[in-house]
């Protein structure tokens, strides 16, 4: 039997008036709602009352208007509220389960990002009332190294700004570790798998970078060695001879002189057939005696011959001058080849000096040139690392600037600053690390970490601090990335005491390792290098005192080496990498190293010059022992025409004389002829004259009788004209 | 759109007070002034689900007078200027400004006080022009709607009368929701 519907609880038969009143007439706001319930309801008293049945209609009209009334009962409404209350708890639930593997989880993936290198985070938990996190294990390994970590995190805890982290900032206000450690070695490989996302996009990152090392440096010093200790001395000599000049002047003069003293002796040949010929020619002039001579047709013919002979004379006398001259000038150029061989010579002995390897060649910083690229093969795989760091935190910010970027209201309007203190979407205000056992100590601390530095007063630095038996190391880095930054990163490292051994291949003067202990100041720094270009600067001091040398071979060089060490007692390497110009690496060793093998090359030099000198020297005689036999030809040829030319200068002189004796007798006859020949014509012209005169006086008797003819003719015919 | 209108009719029509409906109208003017995206609105938003407001007619008339509120936005800001700039409360700006939520309230967007304020100030002569209207409406008005011949003559239409049955489902969607 389908059992009766009844009406709500709130509709019972009687309802007190206040009740009825308060509870459901006033919550009921339509006005036929209303009507139709107090259709139903009757006053009685006190209270309302109804029927008991009800028909089904009523009861399901009822059943509406109760819930109404109930709907409009109370401000809030009760189920959403619960739902809301409800979805919350399951939200704050399941972060409380799951937030931290899930935060594990990302974590370790944005450090493989970083580090592009194997993370591991355990026992993270978030701590949601602190607020903080804390977690039991994080390990980093290291890219450069697979095998082994870079660094190893234990027990840390970390307390958050939860104000700022409402507002979407990490604000780490307190980050402490129990226990830090780097270099550990790791059971499996750190190294990323390929295809990893961190790998993505990161090839060749650092290389470029990277610095290239001189791998040759140190066989280069040590060739440099090597050509000192392997000089031989007969083969230098050897060497230097076949380079002289002076054989060649040599030959070349002595040929030269050859030619001329052919010539010569054909000269001397022809002069002395003159001389023969002009003896000959001479005596027949000679014996002549020429005051025996009265006529002067024999004088003149004679003169004539004499004249001949004074012409023959004059021309062999030049000849014997042009010979004479031909002679000496040879002779001055054997003189002169004489000299230019010992200048030959000269020159030759001086250049052997100059052509002797010497140390300062050689040896340009011998030790500096070898520690060198060891040096920056170890600073290179840091820098890298350096880089990594950089790199991430650059990504952080950008990150972060990303985000900032897209935040802000759609609509115009005003946005008014209060005084606050604006902190960047990230920042680490301190971390800590620290551990002390028995023998060992290390402190580490890193302040002011944050992905926009601009908007903090102090720059992010970073400090580990260790001491073991005595040892200290100290690391500060100062991560300065704010804009306008003169010095965008700087890190100062510091070691004392720290142990150093080695053996090392191809290092010069047979240096093969040491031991001993070292003390390190270095400081890395970036700097702007033009434009918005960072360029890596580095200056560092290292020194090392050494308790065992050790060499693979003895000698003379190496002894000397090993006394400069020792007496040194330190080995100082300065090394200074400017960000733009030359890798500068000094040591204290490379002078008095330099200055060592330096006086051992000047000996070895001396020795070697003196015997050059000796050599080239015994050659020069050798050489100027060619010239006697010229010298001498020279010499007789000279004393021939000595002989012929006095002979003909003699015989000239008699002939010149002879020919003046001509002329005097020449002369004196010729007064003899010319004052009878005057006389006679004296006589002559007086005969003339007294014929003249005869002659005159005879025709002029003669025109007289003829005038006097003709004037008596004329004066008879005047006298009688007819 | 349909159904936003098929709620809106049900609640002038539904037995709920009228102060729903001119509560719903008040925070709509609130929501439509205020601008979106922080957490004062994420508030109020929250706030208009939980507390018994009409919610068709409170979200209908927010998106209607929200693209109306930005020919308001140059009286909202000189409002919030000057509330932001008052000198005594310049304090409890920089405490609210520093405090972990306070800038999540963009309460120094000048819009945001200003809508504020002007949304607070109106909020109740909208809630008593509301409610008397949805009071008229029911009293006098509805009434006469009903039995007018154009009505009449749309409810016999088979279109109306499918969104009528329509309406009558989501109505009772709507009041299973509470």
């Amino acid at each position: 039997m389908k059992r009766a519907q009844k009406p709500p609880r709130l509709f019972r038969e009687t309802i007190p008036s206040k009740r009825y009143e308060r509870k459901i007439l006033k919550r009921i706001p339509l006005v036929n709602e209303r009507e139709y319930l107090a259709g139903l309801y009757r006053a009685d008293g006190e209270s309302y009352v109804r029927e008991p049945e009800l028909p089904k209609k009523d009861v399901a009209h009822l059943k509406r208007l109760a819930k109404a009334i109930k709907h409009n009962h109370g401000l809030f409404q009760p189920v959403k509220l619960g739902l809301l209350a409800f979805v919350a708890g399951g939200v704050l639930l399941f972060l409380l389960l799951f937030l931290s593997p899930l935060l594990e989880t990302a974590i370790e993936r944005g450090l493989e990002s970083a580090f592009v290198a194997r993370s591991t985070l355990e026992g993270f938990t978030v701590r949601p009332f602190v607020p903080g996190v804390s977690f039991d294990t994080l390990v980093v390994a290291d890219r450069n190294r697979p095998m082994r970590n870079l660094v190893e995190i234990h027990s840390a805890r970390l307390e958050l700004d939860l104000g700022q982290l409402v507002r979407g900032r990490v604000v780490i206000r307190e980050f402490d570790a129990g226990e830090l450690r780097f270099g550990t070695d790791r059971i499996s490989s750190g190294a990323l798998p390929d295809g990893h996302p961190a790998l993505t996009g990161r090839a060749g990152t650092g290389q470029d970078a990277a610095t290239t090392l001189r791998d040759d440096a140190g066989t280069a010093v040590q060739d440099g060695v090597e050509q000192l200790l392997s000089l031989d001395i007969q083969e230098i000599v050897d060497a230097e001879l076949s380079r002289l000049e002076t054989p060649g002047v040599v030959d070349e003069q002595i040929a030269g002189l050859r030619v001329q003293l052919s010539e010569a002796q054909t000269d001397i040949t022809a002069l002395q057939t003159g001389t023969d010929t002009l003896r000959s020619d001479a005596s027949r002039l000679l014996s002549t005696d020429i005051r025996s001579i009265s006529s002067v047709d024999q004088l003149v013919v004679l003169y004539e011959s004499s004249e001949s002979l004074s012409r023959d004379a004059t021309a062999f006398l030049n000849r014997v001058s042009t010979v004479s001259s031909d002679i000496a000038e040879s002779r001055a150029q054997v003189e002169g080849a004489i000299a230019a061989v010992s200048e030959a010579v000269r020159s030759d002995t001086s250049g052997i000096q100059d052509r002797i390897p010497s140390a300062a060649d050689i040896l340009s910083g011998p030790v500096a040139a070898f520690v060198e690229p060891r040096i920056m093969a170890v600073v290179d795989p840091y820098r890298e690392t350096i880089d990594t760091v950089l790199g991430a935190f650059g990504w952080l910010q950008q990150r972060s600037e990303d985000r900032e970027a897209t935040a802000g209201p759609g609509r115009s309007g005003r946005t008014v600053s209060f005084p606050s203190r604006e902190y960047p979407r990230f920042l680490l205000e301190r971390a800590t690390a620290g551990a002390a056992t028995e023998s060992v100590q290390y402190s580490a601390e890193l302040v002011s970490l944050s992905s926009n530095p601009d908007l903090l007063e102090v720059a992010p630095t970073a400090r580990y601090e260790q001491r073991h038996n005595g040892r200290r190391a100290v690391i500060a880095a100062v991560f300065d990335s704010r804009e306008n930054a003169p010095i965008p990163f700087d890190i100062d490292i510091t070691l004392e005491s720290q142990p150093i051994g080695f053996t090392v291949p191809n290092a010069p003067f047979s240096f093969i390792g040491l031991t001993g202990s070292f003390d390190l100041t270095a400081e890395a720094r970036l700097v702007e290098a033009g434009g918005e270009t960072l360029r890596e600067e580095l200056v560092a001091f290292v020194r090392v005192i050494p308790d065992t040398l050790q060499f693979s071979s003895e000698g003379v060089i190496v002894e000397r080496v090993r006394s400069v060490i020792e007496r040194a007692g330190s080995i100082d390497i300065e090394v200074h990498a400017p960000a733009t110009g030359d890798r500068t690496v000094r040591t204290n060793l490379d002078d008095p190293i330099r200055e060592e093998i330096s006086a051992f090359l000047s000996e070895q030099r001396d020795a070697i010059v003196a015997t050059v000198e000796a050599e080239v020297r015994r050659r020069l005689d050798e050489q100027l022992a060619r010239y006697d036999e010229e010298l001498s030809q020279l010499s007789a040829l000279y004393a021939d025409l000595e002989s012929y030319a006095g002979e003909a200068r003699e015989l000239a002189d008699q002939v010149f004389e002879q020919r003046a004796a001509i002329e005097n007798r020449i002369t004196g006859l010729r007064g003899e002829v010319e004052d009878r020949v005057r006389a006679e014509a004296e006589a002559a012209r007086r005969e003339a004259e007294r014929r003249a005169r005869e002659e005159a006086d005879a025709a002029a008797r003669e025109a007289e009788s003829r005038v006097r003819e003709g004037a008596g003719r004329v004066i008879d015919s005047i006298r009688s004209p007819f | 759109m349909f159904a936003m209108l098929t709620r809106v009719v049900a609640a002038l029509n539904a037995n709920r007070r009228p102060g729903e409906i001119a509560s719903a109208c008040s925070f709509a003017v609130l929501l439509a002034l205020l601008p979106a995206g922080n957490l004062i609105w994420a508030s109020l938003f929250v706030l208009v689900f939980l507390v018994k407001v009409n919610l068709g007619i409170a979200l209908l008339l927010t998106a209607i007078l929200s693209p109306m509120a930005l020919l308001v936005d140059g009286i909202l800001d000189t409002v919030g200027y000057a509330v932001l700039t008052v000198p005594a409360l310049q304090s409890f700006f920089t405490w609210l400004y520093n405090a972990p939520l306070g800038p999540l309230t963009g309460f120094n967007q000048t819009l945001v006080p200003g809508a504020l304020v002007a949304g607070i100030v109106l909020w109740i002569p909208v809630f008593f022009i509301a409610r008397a209207f949805v009071q008229l409406y029911r009293n006098r008005l509805r009434v006469r709607i009903i039995r007018s011949p154009f009505i009449q003559w749309l409810a016999k239409l088979p279109i109306v009368r499918r969104l009528q049955g329509a309406a009558s489902r989501a109505r009772s969607i709507y009041e299973w929701a509470g």
